[in-house]
């Protein structure tokens, strides 16, 4: 019968076509949160974000789905936390809306500024930078100091500042964000180099493990320089697909196919961390060891 | 062997004529004075620092206006530290009105006066033309659009991302207080008021694009 075969041909069709979508669609992993153990310093990593649109929603979104299943206390952003207009509105819309989850959670977040975001926003109290373009807070648990940059405006106190920070802190680690990577394989805008010769003979001398940086709008883990491993967490909310160079001789991992975020939590000498994509794939994961871990 | 005065006089005014003609509208937006002409600037600036008297001159004007902005801004309420985003724009543009209003009559190059202008457009253009230049500059102009219209006394355009700033020529300004920031918009190089989100001075043709 004619309208038999049609229907079967037709079921074979739709049989053939849910398989090549579910295997085209990517099945978001279960975010197996690392380690996951109590007494941890658990954060998350987000840069670029603050757009207001579709895209940058839908990432928070899988940022509060990964935060039920591992419940990070603290979000460090590296800048371009608002894009665009600043008004009183957009900090709703762009923020605290996106967010509300974590925010009513109880994260703590901590900024750092990008070239999009007005000075302002060093004194709107959910970003705790306490009316300072950069500072230094000592992490709430394990020993872990984190000093926050201002990369657009890197003026000779604030690397006199830093370099007396890091000179005084007592703690195994220290990480470092700001905006401006000064390591990227990035087309769009790449390492930042007048940067990284007043900083990273800082960062090498006083022994920073990790440096978290944004800007680029993509994610990219940097095969570590003199030690230090450098992250780029740009696509928190922004995105350029296909914008790393596949070549880059400096990459250990990028990932310009979709938003992305990272979780971190720290034990000892170990940080573990997982970048985590809009659909929840987990894009990147490994450990690094603190620097003069013995 | 000196040579004679009148044919230096000749040659700068030739040079000066010669310079003027390849721009079509040099300096649209800044009053230029054969003194302060980027042209002939850029020559002297390149010889070495500023008088210490312009420098001193230069920090006396902010330092003024530091005042005038906290006298103009002593009427409005302190920002506590738990102040919401409408509370923090309300004084911004409270702030802004107040100066702008305080100094209505303010010209362009009233705080960089032109022999600081000179300094700064010879101190740009060095440390541009460095070995580090060309990615100091592509950082510099890094979404930092052209053709934005600035003046004295208006709010730092909304929309327009604030420009990284290079650290060598940070470090070779003048020192602000902590109310002023120096940015680029363009290749302009603007005193920016960051409490009240104004332009207070400028300076036009700092670098070639």
């Amino acid at each position: 019968m004619p309208v038999r075969r049609a229907s079967a041909l037709l079921a074979v069709v739709l049989a053939v076509a849910l398989t090549v979508a579910a295997n085209q669609t990517p099945t978001p992993d279960v975010v197996v949160a690392m380690p996951n153990k109590e007494g941890s310093l658990k954060f998350g990593v987000l840069g670029d974000f603050g757009m207001g649109d579709q895209r940058q929603y839908q990432m928070a979104e899988q940022i509060v789905k990964t935060w039920q299943a591992f419940k990070f206390p603290l979000m460090i952003t590296v800048g371009d936390n608002l894009y665009g207009s600043e008004r009183p509105q957009d900090f709703r819309s762009k923020f605290e809306d996106p967010y509300k989850a974590l925010l009513d959670g109880g994260v703590v977040v901590q900024a750092s500024l990008g070239n999009h975001d007005a000075r302002e926003q060093k004194d709107y109290k959910p970003f705790h930078m306490n009316g300072q373009l950069y500072y230094s807070f000592k992490a709430p648990a394990q020993n872990v100091r984190f000093f926050a940059l201002e990369s657009t405006y890197p003026v000779p106190e604030q690397i006199v500042w830093f370099e007396k920070e890091l000179k005084n802190s007592n703690e195994d680690w220290k990480i470092v964000f700001f905006h401006h990577p000064l390591y990227s394989s990035a087309g769009r805008h790449g390492s930042d180099t007048s940067l990284r010769q007043k900083l990273e003979p800082l960062l090498v001398q006083y022994n920073v493990s990790v440096v978290f940086n944004g800007h680029d709008h993509v994610y990219e883990r940097i095969k570590p320089q003199q030690g230090i491993t450098y992250f780029v967490c740009g696509s928190g909310g922004q995105f350029a697909g296909g914008d790393l160079d596949p070549k880059s001789p400096i990459t250990a991992k990028g990932y310009d196919k979709d938003n992305a975020f990272l979780i971190a939590e720290i034990i000892g000498d170990d940080l573990t961390f997982n970048t985590v994509s809009k659909t929840g794939q987990i894009v990147d994961s490994g450990v690094i060891k603190r620097r003069g871990a013995k | 062997m000196g040579i004679p005065r009148s044919s230096i006089a000749v040659a700068v005014t030739v040079l000066l004529f010669a310079t003027g003609c390849e721009r079509d509208n040099p300096q649209k937006d800044a009053p230029v004075t054969s003194k302060n002409s980027p042209q002939l600037v850029e020559r002297q600036a390149t010889i070495g620092s500023p008088d210490r008297s312009v420098v001193e001159e230069f920090n006396r004007r902010v330092n003024q206006y530091v005042l005038l902005q906290q006298q103009a801004g002593s009427s409005l309420k302190k920002l506590s530290t738990k102040a919401t985003p409408e509370e923090i724009d309300a004084n911004q543009r409270a702030l802004l009105a107040l100066v702008a209003k305080a100094r209505a009559d303010i010209k362009q190059g009233d705080i960089f006066v032109p022999d600081m202008q000179t300094f700064i457009r010879g101190l740009v253009r060095r440390v541009l033309s460095g070995p580090d230049g060309g990615k100091m500059k592509s950082s510099l102009m890094d979404e930092n659009p052209m053709g934005v219209k600035i003046a004295v006394n208006d709010r730092y355009p909304d929309t327009i991302p604030l420009s990284t700033m290079p650290p060598d020529i940070l470090a070779a300004l003048p020192k602000l207080p902590d109310e002023l920031e120096y940015r680029f918009v363009g290749n302009r190089l603007i005193l920016l008021d960051t409490k009240a989100h104004l332009i207070v001075d400028f300076v036009s043709d700092t670098f070639d694009i």
